[in-house]
């Protein structure tokens, strides 16, 4: 039936049909006898059939020349540009390399220098011994030794500060006055505190 | 898919660009034609089956072959078309625009197939320009079965696979399309001699 110029119903089956060729005998022999009969159904299968007959004749367009140039264009560098990360500067690297550096400079850049380097500002490593009765002032004077005089403690202790090499020479002058008379066991250190405590008198 | 084309294909999926090559020109066609038909446009048919064929070359090693090459890149082109078509109404262009420049397109076909006669060529030419404005015209679904089925010459399967419509609804809308398709070329049909 059409409606409106517009095929709807067992029509559309019919014209499909007979277009694809795919009507059976029975079916072919009807659709024959309705062209024959039916002025209007002829006309309109007519215009559809153009219509298609127009439509395939118009057929499929070829490609521009430049499709295929263009899509090898942009394969070839998509190709290259997924093979840049592997080819490309680690930046990323590189910013995790200056970080850690940095962190390791402050970290042990920033430490006190390694105590084989021993300066003379250092703390000395003290010394202290016993003596039986107090230094005489010529031996104090000598070796520059603080006397402070009579301790809370009911002692007199001196004090200095000096080379290992005097404080060695210090021990020698003071070994008479020594408790256990004999020398000490100096450390190892350049510089030493002497501390020596005598009994008062 | 015939042998020799699934061994291009299994070459492409290695990497092999020279196979992806002669897959191209083998598609390049029919891809295009499907575009232009659907777009209305030879520039942004030409655009859009660049656009095709570099996501092809990207997701070949997905395509398992269960059915046609040419049916995969069609369904590509479908969705790559739809995309455009979003892409143009937000950019509020209208597609009447985008079919002015079909007059100035060349004519493809083999120089055999064309009228030699200049009159003849003439008719030949507006007769086809009508058709395309006509085409153009119709509703997006109807036009893609027509396109496919009339143009492209797809059997009823291959439409159903690449749309995904049942069989009734390809058919309904192919006999809906022609049907409005023969009311717009009403004026051009008359008196047309096409036998």
């Amino acid at each position: 039936m059409a409606r409106d110029g517009e095929f709807t119903g067992p029509e559309e089956d019919i014209f499909l049909a007979a277009l694809d060729g795919e009507l059976n005998e029975d079916e072919q022999g009807r659709f024959e006898r309705n062209l024959a009969e039916d002025a209007g159904f002829r006309e309109r299968f007519e215009r559809y059939r153009q219509t298609v007959e127009l439509i395939r004749r118009l057929g499929p367009r070829p490609a521009p020349e430049s499709l295929l140039p263009s899509v090898q264009r942009r394969i070839t560098r998509r190709a290259v540009d997924s093979a840049g990360p592997v080819l490309r500067f680690p930046y990323e690297l590189l910013v995790f390399v200056v970080i850690l550096g940095s962190l390791f400079y402050i970290y042990f850049g920033m430490l006190p220098p390694a105590p084989t380097e021993v300066s003379k500002r250092a703390v000395p490593a003290t010394v202290e011994l016993e003596l039986t009765s107090p230094l005489p002032a010529e031996i104090v004077a000598r070796f520059e030794l603080t006397d402070p005089g009579d301790s809370a403690g009911g002692a007199r202790q001196y004090y200095g500060r000096m080379s290992r090499d005097r404080a060695a020479e210090l021990f020698s002058a003071v070994t008479p006055f020594l408790k256990d008379k004999s020398p000490p066991t100096l450390p190892a250190a350049n510089r030493l505190g002497i501390l020596l405590t005598a009994p008062l008198p | 898919m015939e042998a020799w084309e699934k061994e291009l294909v299994a070459r492409a999926q290695q990497g092999d660009r020279k196979a992806f090559t002669r897959l191209v020109i083998e598609h390049q066609n029919r891809v295009y034609s499907y575009l232009y038909r659907m777009l209305g446009n030879a520039y942004e048919a030409e655009e859009v089956a660049q656009e095709v064929f570099i996501a092809a070359f990207r997701f070949i090693a997905g395509f398992r072959g269960e059915g046609s090459l040419c049916t995969w890149l069609l369904r590509i082109a479908s969705n790559m078309y739809k995309n455009r078509i979003r892409y143009n109404v937000r950019r509020k262009r209208s597609m009447e625009s985008c079919i002015d420049d079909k007059v100035e397109q060349p004519d493809y076909r083999p120089i055999g197939e064309r009228p030699e006669n200049p009159e003849a060529l003439l008719a030949t030419q507006q007769m086809e320009n009508a058709l395309h404005e006509a085409i153009s015209r119709l509703p997006e679904d109807f036009r893609e079965v027509l396109v496919l089925r009339d143009i492209e010459l797809l059997s009823y399967e291959q439409i159903q696979e690449l749309t995904g419509l049942a069989e009734g609804t390809v058919k309904s809308r192919i006999h809906r399309a022609r049907s409005q398709l023969a009311r717009l070329m009403s004026g051009h049909l008359d008196g047309e001699e096409l036998v």
